[in-house]
């Protein structure tokens, strides 16, 4: 009898935590096939990729922890990408009228700010016509991709990738922040690395975080107990949106250019690293560091596959079974046992 | 010789249902213990027990919707194990719910033939519309329920549905069939009509399992009463046998002395007033009464009689159509939640699962969510962890909540205790006016106890307690005055001191 | 205390499918159906990791624009890419690879490597 309860839980926790296995085991494996795997430029580029990844999941964490989610991420990004790259550029496509490049802060303002506004229309859906936030941010997501394309239609661009972006924009963002052991380390990683402490404060400091968790948790008990539930669901979409805003700013001058394509799919990416970092789908429960974690995890897997030159295609199925053992594993941590 | 022939005609009476050592145990916990519970035909079988004796584990276990860890259970001398309730029913085992199951957008018939649907012919697998409205009306007929097979369910009231629901049992010539806390929302009429159908299917050989916390209900129905403790077996025995006082000291294991602390809060001056408060959405109609500083005020009242609605219109999370509250005198508006906690007001809700507890969250969450802003640091808007832990622990000493500390998960207390955690959330705001909406339910004896100590306590500083329950008994002990609603109105305020249970029903009945 | 534990998990069990709402809150699953998901999952997820590394390699596809055609090959992450033989087209000068049509974009035989599958365009000038 004792064995076998001893054997059920050591069944337990293999199943509970079968993707870090599963993750460990893979990056051994790729470890030793490829040692450059594991040496500092390497490790250098998982690390900032998972910062240039780290906003985007921060704000749709907060959705997952209201048992919601945000599928119009990726383009939230794509539309402020191109509007980042379109202001701050020497060719002045979009808006031939235009001279020189717009001033940094003002355009950062403006992409939160529209990050804001799609996060709005998300949260006010959500909150006062209770939809399920998957239908409302499907309407948004289509909604902003045809803003995209009507945008790179605009002025002689014609619906043309975006490049030639102005050096300053370049150098604030992809600059050197600095060098270990001669592999570069970009400005952006500092940037990220701001946003996840700012983003933990919010979390576990204020009344609005500890409100979100309540709503999360149990939206009837939060109204009685005086949540104004309206507004932190509309607060928690729109804080989102910056935190889209703020990636797209960010990936116009890490990749050089901005087109219809960019952000695609970046929610898929997010949604994973949440669930992979323990934001469960039963609502009002996450952490910032479990995400942190998620994303890192996910960025070391896809960058090891890529080293062992694993074809693009097989990586969306991968990533696609990674998700749903995510959620299996996540369900069986939460459900009732019978 | 004559003992014998006793036993002979108890053999008769040939067993229907026997379920025999049944054990389940949950981690860490032995929720059945060996129970047996044996029902003949033609006979209305009593479960009783406490909350958490084990009577829904057990017919959960019976229903094959937990799996049961040893134990045998047998229909009709067979030995069966179901696995769901489905396949239970189609063996003739049928459960009428406490709470109903049903589809409530479709109508009557089509909820009678979920599932198995009469085809118009052997060959066509279209439904018969005319074959199900007939045998349903037949059914109807045969126990004199007076409802037209296509109304839509939601349009019926639930002692209506729950007719559906038990001649739903009848059609599948179910032989057991399992009541489980039937009369809680039926009115005195409908409990007779209940009864008459109970005996009816008596007569035609079913065995009734009947659940119900309602003592007068069970010796007047059972034929025989098991009762159950702490997920153990204590006795069956025949129901002519037994008395009430019997039936409560087999149920708690103890004699119960004092099952109210002393009242010693001091009634003062009028504290708040409602005026003609009418709901825009329930039947609340034109209620008006004053409470006064220190006093618990009790609100008695058939289920849906509008007890809980008038607490919702008063803390604002129901709509009003007209009324006004004043508070010392001074018109407050209470539109929402929130407004009412700014002007003092405290609301602890019925459905303590679903409108007060955070589940997963821990009990510093729970405790402090009311109250948030005030855990400010100074001059900056960001909660102070420090500051957080000191009310939550005063919360859980001032209440003597137990609980291992601060950071446990509110599901893992007892209901008792989880009360207690939301009590401290409400006191944490500093309210005047305590609105609380069945204080006790799901409670066992001893905690009991401490929350009304706990009630009396606030009333002793000064507070209002508006208190609801459907606990009789729990009013006269605990109240000062009692307001008795009735179909969504005022039927009458007694005094707990002087009035009676048969007085408060009479007025309970009045607009029902 | 035993009496409170039970009493809880008499409410959590009947309860708390609804307390705890979420996406799962329709969820009807038990936990052994639900390893066997996992595990069955977590051998697909391994089995598609295995199939990708065996079929490793980067296709890299040249399209000469017009040219003679060049075969598509196949690299590992990191490597250079090597044209055996360049293409040749009727009146032009063939002078590299270009990542875009336009040539705007040069591929470096020497220095440029491998880390992802690419097709890369043939540059012409006229003779």
């Amino acid at each position: 009898m004792a064995e076998k309860e001893k054997l059920k839980k050591i069944g337990d926790i293999l199943l509970n935590n079968a993707m870090y296995i599963i993750i460990a085991v893979a990056v051994v494996y790729i470890a030793i096939m490829r040692p450059t795997f594991i040496k500092l430029p390497s490790i250098v580029n998982i690390l900032s990729l998972t910062a240039a990844k780290l906003p985007i999941a921060l704000g749709i964490g907060g959705c997952i922890v209201l048992t919601g989610t945000d599928i119009s991420a990726g383009r939230v990004v794509g539309l402020t990408a191109c509007i980042s790259a379109s202001l701050l550029t020497t060719v002045f496509k979009v808006f031939p009228g235009m001279t020189s490049a717009a001033p940094l802060p003002l355009v950062l303002l403006l992409v939160i700010g529209v990050g804001a506004l799609v996060g709005f229309v998300n949260g006010f859906s959500v909150a006062k016509f209770k939809l399920h936030p998957f239908i409302v941010t499907l309407s948004t997501q289509l909604i902003v991709y045809g803003i995209i394309l009507m945008y790179l239609m605009r002025g002689v661009n014609n619906g043309q990738t975006l490049s030639g972006l102005a050096d300053n924009y370049r150098s604030f963002i992809t600059g050197t922040l600095f060098s270990i052991g001669g592999v570069a380390v970009p400005k952006y990683v500092l940037y990220s690395f701001i946003l996840t402490i700012i983003m933990w404060i919010i979390w576990n400091k204020t009344t609005f975080g500890k409100n979100m968790f309540a709503v999360g948790s149990n939206e009837e008990a939060a109204n009685v107990s005086g949540v104004n539930v309206m507004r932190t669901i509309i607060m928690v979409f729109m804080l989102a949106g910056m935190m889209y805003g703020i990636t797209g700013f960010l990936d116009g001058a890490r990749i050089a250019s901005a087109n219809a394509n960019t952000g695609l799919n970046y929610e898929c990416d997010a949604i994973a690293a949440c669930v992979i970092g323990g934001v469960s789908f039963v609502g009002g429960i996450g952490r910032i560091s479990g995400i942190v974690v998620g994303v890192l995890l996910l960025q070391i897997i896809f960058t090891g596959l890529n080293f062992l030159a694993v074809d693009a295609n097989m990586l969306y199925i991968i990533k696609g079974l990674i998700i749903l053992i995510a959620c299996a594993i996540d369900m069986r941590k939460y459900l009732v046992r019978k | 010789m004559q003992e014998t022939n006793a036993s002979a005609k108890g053999g008769n009476q040939n067993v229907l249902l026997k379920m025999e050592g049944i054990c389940k145990e949950f981690p860490g916990v032995k929720a059945l213990d060996h129970v047996s519970l044996t029902v003949k035909a033609g006979t209305v079988h009593a479960l009783m027990g406490e909350n958490g004796a084990g009577k829904s584990t057990l017919m959960k276990c019976l229903f094959g919707v937990y799996s049961k860890d040893s134990g045998d259970i047998f229909l009709e001398g067979r030995k069966v194990e179901f696995k769901n309730s489905k396949e239970a029913l189609e063996n003739g085992v049928a459960m009428v719910h406490q709470e109903l199951n049903q589809a409530l957008k479709r109508n009557v018939m089509d909820n009678m033939w979920l599932g198995r649907f009469p085809r118009i012919s052997r060959w066509c697998p279209l439904t018969s519309e005319k074959k199900m409205y007939d045998e349903t009306k037949k059914l109807f007929a045969d126990l004199e329920i007076n409802v037209d097979p296509k109304r839509v369910m939601s349009t019926m009231p639930v002692s209506q549905r729950q007719m559906v629901e038990i001649a739903k049992a009848v059609s599948y010539q179910s032989k057991i069939i399992v009541f489980d806390e039937p009369t809680s929302s039926l009115t005195e009429e409908e409990v007779e009509h209940l009864f008459k159908i109970i005996n009816m299917l008596r007569d035609r050989g079913c065995g009734i399992i009947y659940i119900s916390h309602k003592m007068e209900e069970i010796l007047r129905i059972s034929d025989e009463v098991t009762i159950m403790r702490d997920g153990q077996w204590i006795a069956t025995r025949p129901a002519k046998s037994l008395t009430m006082n019997e039936i409560i000291k087999l149920m708690v294991g103890r004699e119960l002395t004092n099952r109210y602390p002393e009242k010693d809060n001091v009634v003062g001056d009028p504290l708040l007033e409602v005026k003609s408060l009418t709901a825009m959405y329930s039947k609340l109609k034109d209620v008006s009464f004053v409470a006064k500083k220190g006093e618990v005020l009790g609100v008695a009242g058939l289920d849906s009689s509008g007890r809980t609605e008038l607490l919702e219109n008063i803390f604002g999370i129901a709509t009003r159509k007209s009324g006004e509250i004043y508070l010392h005198g001074k018109r407050v508006m209470n539109r929402n939640a929130r407004e009412s906690i700014a002007n003092k007001f405290a609301m602890l809700t019925e459905e303590r699962r679903a409108t007060g507890i955070f589940a997963i969250r821990d009990i510093q969450a729970n405790t402090t969510i009311s109250s948030l802003r005030k855990y400010h640091y100074k001059g900056i808007p960001l909660l102070s962890d420090k500051k957080l832990a000191e009310v939550t622990e005063w919360g859980i000493s001032a209440m003597r909540t137990k609980t291992p500390n601060q950071k446990t998960q509110i599901r893992s207390l007892s209901g008792g205790n989880q009360q207690k955690v939301i009590l401290a959330r409400w006191l944490l705001t500093d309210p005047e006016v305590l609105l609380l909406d069945e204080p006790t339910r799901g409670i066992d004896v001893g905690a009991k106890y401490e929350i009304y100590q706990l009630i009396l306590n606030l009333a002793k500083e000064g507070k209002t307690v508006i208190m609801v329950s459907s606990e009789m008994p729990e009013l006269l002990g605990v109240c000062d005055r009692i307001l008795v609603m009735s179909g969504g109105q005022l039927a009458g305020e007694v005094d707990a001191k002087t009035t009676t249970q048969e007085e408060i029903m009479t007025l309970a009945a009045k607009y029902a | 205390m035993t009496e409170q534990n039970r009493q809880n998990l008499e409410q959590n069990n009947s309860t708390s499918q609804r307390q705890l709402r979420g996406l799962y809150s329709k969820v009807n699953i038990s936990v052994k159906s639900l390893n066997i998901i996992i595990i069955v999952l977590a051998v697909a997820l391994v089995a598609c990791m295995a199939i990708g590394v065996s079929n490793a390699g980067f296709t890299v596809q040249f399209d000469s624009l017009g040219g003679t055609t060049v075969e598509s090959q196949k690299y590992m992450y990191g490597e250079l890419i090597t044209v055996p033989n360049p293409p040749t087209r009727e009146g032009y000068l063939f002078d590299g690879w270009y990542l875009d049509q336009n040539a705007t974009r040069p591929w470096d035989l020497e220095n440029d490597i491998v880390t992802e599958s690419i097709t890369l365009y043939a540059g012409w000038r006229l003779q």
